[in-house]
């Protein structure tokens, strides 16, 4: 072994390998940075230049963009609340709300820092398990998959605490978008109305971006705010010195004061690599649930677990130390099997077959000397990103405080244009902007985007593997029968527990109820909200489309879906109602309340919350209405700039403007509509002067074009 | 009924003296600068890397000047890529780059827009041939097709295709299909023993029988492999569809990789498309590169490409009765 690890050594050393190890490091960060492309599009995009190349130097070249692709996501994750890729959906939880506290710094410090020490843990556990890879891979069958993908939906029970039913409301949106496209019984389309578009569902990226990225955008421009609102550091008044607000342990604010909590939460970055590595070496279940899974364990096993979703550095290292502990459990199957992990990996082994290299389980056996240079370049690759990434970091907190008339437009461009590129399907685009109006709605009106997400992410897999597991053994009951599905459905159901009491606990203690989706709301009002009427509308109509093709369906391809669908169909059809009607629905809510409240009444605590935070000994309902005064609070100050009209106008001038965008991209192409758009916007809407305007666009331009169509061949 | 005619028009074409002077002017300008390979799968796969390695040579042999560019059109089971060729303009500008089964399944499954008939199509000729193989776990008590004759069997695959539908049909098994999400998924269950027979292109199987974790039980052309496959002397003397009496079937079962330009391309640019197809596949240098990469290269005409689809699409209307039952149609 050792003396192949001395031979890759020499390979990566050798002239002028190093060059191509840092042209593919910064390659691979780009394409990671930009929404909607994943690492295994950096490897698809390099193939063709890595012909020129040896095998060995080929697989240097390929990996060295592959490896930092989550250190790019995690950027994005954090400064637009967009993830990068499924795997980074974690990261945003509290990665960007320390970014609009003015330290997303530290969120991308803590957040590099364990991704290398994560990557690093994932790769020597790979190492130490190979010997015995092929039984690991073939221990998990359909009932494993089941109990893991079930594990990973219970955690929206963990993480949205807020509104129980709301919360299992926006688990229903996403798995009937997760149902819709090919039926995992037949193979045939469903759901899909006739549109061809939505014969392989609708793309998780695209309606990932929409949510959180889209979202925020226009948030930011309604209130005519920056991303970051609070102020980290405060005067103190004798001496006229700058001090911060809060201790460094409690809340980092440079990129080093990130790098050291990782350090400070050994534990943690431990744990969570372990399970990233696990869930990388099953294939098929994705990185996206490792960040998940890490994100709630974290949750369960911290001091401040209330802080989670309000800019707790631990969820950032949690999640990030799994997600690139997975690249090493994912080389597993592909090196025991042939059989990739991951798609990246999928695209990896396509490429090595180009490069004459059989990609089957001989690669080990017979290109041993190959598969360490991949390794070894994996690793060197992650050490080399941070570099990179410190260099970026250094003007992130900055960024965070950029006006909204020019940062709003910029990024939606970038996430656009981003969309568009990850198969060139104008209707993608779409789909991100109406997902864009949605989680904002959801985020007015308190229903958790992250449940949504996690629903969709897992959807499809739950589906299949239930229809798997019942084709293939007959019954449920072999869950119970095989020993790891057996230890799953006890981790399921310890979960379960787990959120229960953890509800209970929140309701006696009266504790400030935890939403992750910032600004959210509690439903005690009277007023009739014309936006509270519309989505729920939305949602309701949304679930009898997809209930009556489910009927017409019929037959076991509809089984699961009417499961989901005729529950979803009821809450949502009361919270329509209770939309319509107010007045009534609060006298139903009342008396309900009141007895929640006597059945919990206790004494309070006092806990440190650091953004929002809330010390109550009041009953249940006086701590709802002071949650409502205090949310109404959050929004007034997000949108102090402006009045309340003047917000919407924005919103809907800057919601119209994207439309517009997306439509001219579709026609002339975005290499025409984009400085149309964005000079547009900048002259007429933000009323910026002409030079601003021009440079801004002019330099935007220059900057999409060299990177798109220059360097990545791409035509928009 | 209207709409259906009116499309079928425009797809055969080439009776009205409109299309005779639009025809015209196409071959004249035939080739243009750029001809887009549409791909109906994502970068990185078998496809792709054919697609990708074609291209240049194609520009090579079509002159100076003209780019081939590969578009990858992944989405709708190959009928997003497929839908945008059928439409296109037929100037020879736009082609598709396809297994031909793909769309008819589709088709008789009725998982097209109206109108649409595969066999409109022109094909300009075929680039490779995909033997289909049936395999087990290396395991497995199952060592030839004819022992699952009669019997239930758990079919691993990614989607019901008519090819299984067909041959189970025809030997009495009584198939339980499970449904995987890609070919590795079907692979492992197969490994794993949950599923019991799967069906793949040698192609992608054949390092995992040579690695000895899957054995292939029948294969399914009319005789012993062509000695240019993958395996063909490991696999010497296995099931074939001459073997286990299944003759007829070989239509459904001769897959191969073409390329098919937009309904109504005129002759003169079909012929010039299949002159580079057989250049191109006889070229040593492109068949050196192709074997290097793994992949079999093996240059077919237009005429008995187009008569391959054709029967194919025949015969699996013959059983689309249970075919749209394995599907769950009513």
């Amino acid at each position: 072994m050792f003396e192949h690890i001395i031979d890759a050594v020499g390979t990566l050393l050798a002239w002028p390998n190093p060059l191509w190890m840092l042209a593919g490091v910064l390659f691979g960060l780009i394409i990671g940075i930009l929404p909607g492309m994943a690492g295994s599009v950096a490897i698809a995009l390099l193939i063709p230049i890595s012909f020129t190349m040896e095998p060995t130097v080929a697989v240097l070249f390929l990996m060295a963009a592959y490896s930092p692709n989550g250190f790019g996501g995690m950027i994005t994750s954090i400064l637009v609340n967009t993830p990068g890729a499924p795997e980074n959906a974690a990261t945003i939880f509290d990665g960007h709300p320390m970014a609009k506290q003015g330290r997303a710094a530290a969120a991308i410090g803590a957040a590099t820092a364990s991704s290398v020490i994560g990557g690093f843990i994932g790769f020597v556990l790979l190492l130490a398990v190979l010997p015995l890879a092929q039984k690991v891979v073939l221990a998990f069958s359909y009932p494993e998959f089941l109990a893991m993908s079930l594990v990973g939906l219970s955690i929206i029970a963990l993480v949205t605490d807020n509104s129980f039913v709301k919360g299992l409301t926006a688990t229903g949106v996403g798995l009937l978008i997760a149902f819709i496209g090919l039926d995992p019984v037949t193979g045939q389309p469903r759901f899909t109305f006739g549109e061809a578009y939505l014969w392989d569902g609708i793309d998780i990226v695209p309606v990932l971006i929409g949510l959180f990225a889209g979202a925020e955008l226009l948030a930011l421009f309604g209130s005519g705010s920056s991303v970051s609102e609070a102020d980290m550091y405060e005067l103190t008044g004798e001496d006229g010195k700058i001090k911060r607000k809060y201790p460094v342990l409690e809340a980092p604010i440079t990129f080093m004061e990130g790098v050291r909590s990782t350090f400070r939460h050994w534990g943690l970055v431990l744990r969570g690599s372990v399970l990233g590595t696990i869930m990388g070496v099953i294939p098929g279940i994705g990185g996206s649930t490792a960040g998940f899974l890490a994100y709630a364990q974290a949750k369960q096993t911290s001091k401040r677990s209330h802080e989670f979703g309000k800019g707790n550095v631990e969820g950032v290292i949690a999640v990030e130390s799994a997600n690139d502990a997975k690249d090493g459990g994912s080389l597993l199957p592909t090196l025991a099997f042939g059989i990739p992990g991951t798609v990246g990996m999928a695209v990896l082994l396509g490429a090595l077959i180009m490069h004459g290299i059989p990609a089957g389980p001989g690669l080990l056996v017979e290109h041993i000397d190959i598969v360490y240079v991949l390794i070894l370049s994996m690793i060197v690759a992650k050490l080399v990103a941070p570099f990179f990434v410190w260099f970026l970091a250094r003007y992130a907190n900055q960024l965070g405080t950029l006006r909204p008339e020019i940062f709003t437009p910029l990024i939606l461009v970038a996430v656009l244009v981003g969309t568009y590129t990850i198969r060139f399907e104008i209707l993608d685009v779409y789909v991100a902007l109406f997902f864009g109006y949605l989680g904002y709605a959801m985020r007015r009106y308190g229903y958790s985007r992250i449940a949504l997400c996690i629903a969709l992410v897992l959807g499809g897999l739950v589906e299949r593997s239930y229809v798997q597991t019942l084709s293939a053994f007959g019954s449920l009951d072999v869950m119970i029968e095989r020993p790891v599905s057996l230890v799953l459905v006890l981790i399921l159901l310890m979960i379960l527990l787990v959120a229960v009491r953890q509800n209970f606990k929140a309701a006696a203690e009266g504790a400030a109820p935890m939403d992750m989706d910032s600004g959210a709301e509690i439903g005690v009002t009277h007023r009739r909200q014309w936006g509270r009427i519309l989505l729920t509308g939305l949602l309701f109509g949304f679930g009898l489309l997809i209930m009556n093709d489910a009927i017409k369906l019929g037959g076991q391809a509809a089984q699961v879906p009417m499961l989901v669908v005729v529950p979803y169909v009821v809450v949502t059809a009361l919270y329509f109602l209770a939309a319509l009607l107010p007045k009534m629905a609060d006298a139903v809510a009342q008396p309900i309340r009141q007895l929640a409240a006597r059945v919990s009444r206790k004494k309070p605590k006092e806990e440190l919350v650091l953004v929002g935070g809330h010390h109550g000994g009041l009953s249940m309902v006086e701590e709802a209405r002071a949650e409502l005064e205090r949310a109404e609070e959050i929004e007034e100050t997000e949108e102090s700039k402006h009045t309340d009209r003047e917000v919407l106008f924005r919103q809907g001038l800057f919601g119209l403007w994207s439309l517009a965008l997306a439509a001219l991209g579709g026609v002339l192409g975005f290499t025409i509509a984009v400085p149309i758009a964005l000079f547009g916007f900048l002259r007429l809407i933000a009323r910026e002067s002409w030079m601003v305007s021009i440079c801004v666009t002019a330099g935007t331009c220059a900057f999409l074009y060299t990177l798109f169509t220059v360097l990545l061949g791409f035509d928009l | 009924m209207i709409a259906t005619g009116a499309l079928a028009g425009c797809g055969s074409g080439a009776g009205s003296d409109n299309d005779a002077s639009a025809n015209e002017k196409w071959c004249e300008q035939f080739p243009p600068d750029e001809i887009t390979l549409v791909v109906p799968f994502p970068p990185g796969g078998g496809y792709d890397a054919w697609a990708r390695l074609m291209a240049p040579f194609m520009e090579e042999i079509l002159g100076e000047g003209v780019t081939v560019k590969v578009q990858n059109m992944p989405g709708g089971g190959g009928m997003s890529a497929t839908n945008s060729v059928y439409a296109a303009k037929p100037d020879g500008s736009r082609l598709l780059f396809i297994e031909p089964g793909e769309i008819i399944s589709n088709q008789i499954a009725g998982n097209v827009v109206d109108g649409f008939d595969v066999t409109d199509f022109v094909f300009t000729g075929g680039v490779t041939i995909d033997p289909q193989v049936f395999f087990v776990a290396a395991d497995s008590d199952i060592n030839s097709m004819n022992d699952i004759r009669g019997e239930e069997v758990k079919m691993g695959t990614q989607q019901i295709k008519p090819q299984e539908a067909i041959t189970f049909e025809e030997m009495g098994v009584e198939p339980q299909y499970i449904l995987h999400e890609g070919t590795s998924d079907v692979v492992l269950a197969v490994r794993r023993g949950d599923v019991d027979i799967s069906r793949l292109s040698l192609a992608s199987v054949a390092p995992y029988i040579e690695a000895g974790e899957v054995k292939a039980i029948s294969q399914m052309t009319m005789e012993d492999l062509a000695e240019n496959q993958p395996l063909a002397a490991e696999l010497k003397g296995i099931d074939n569809l001459a073997t286990l009496g299944l003759e007829k079937l070989n239509p459904v079962f001769d897959y191969r990789r073409v390329i098919a330009a937009p309904p109504g391309t005129p002759a003169c640019i079909a012929d010039t498309l299949e002159e580079t197809l057989l250049e191109m596949t006889a070229d040593e240098e492109f068949v050196a590169k192709a074997n290097e990469a793994g992949l079999v290269v093996d240059g077919r005409g237009s005429e008995e490409t187009t008569e391959v689809v054709k029967s194919s699409f025949e015969l699996a209307s013959e059983y689309e009765k249970p075919i749209r039952e394995a599907l769950g149609i009513k």
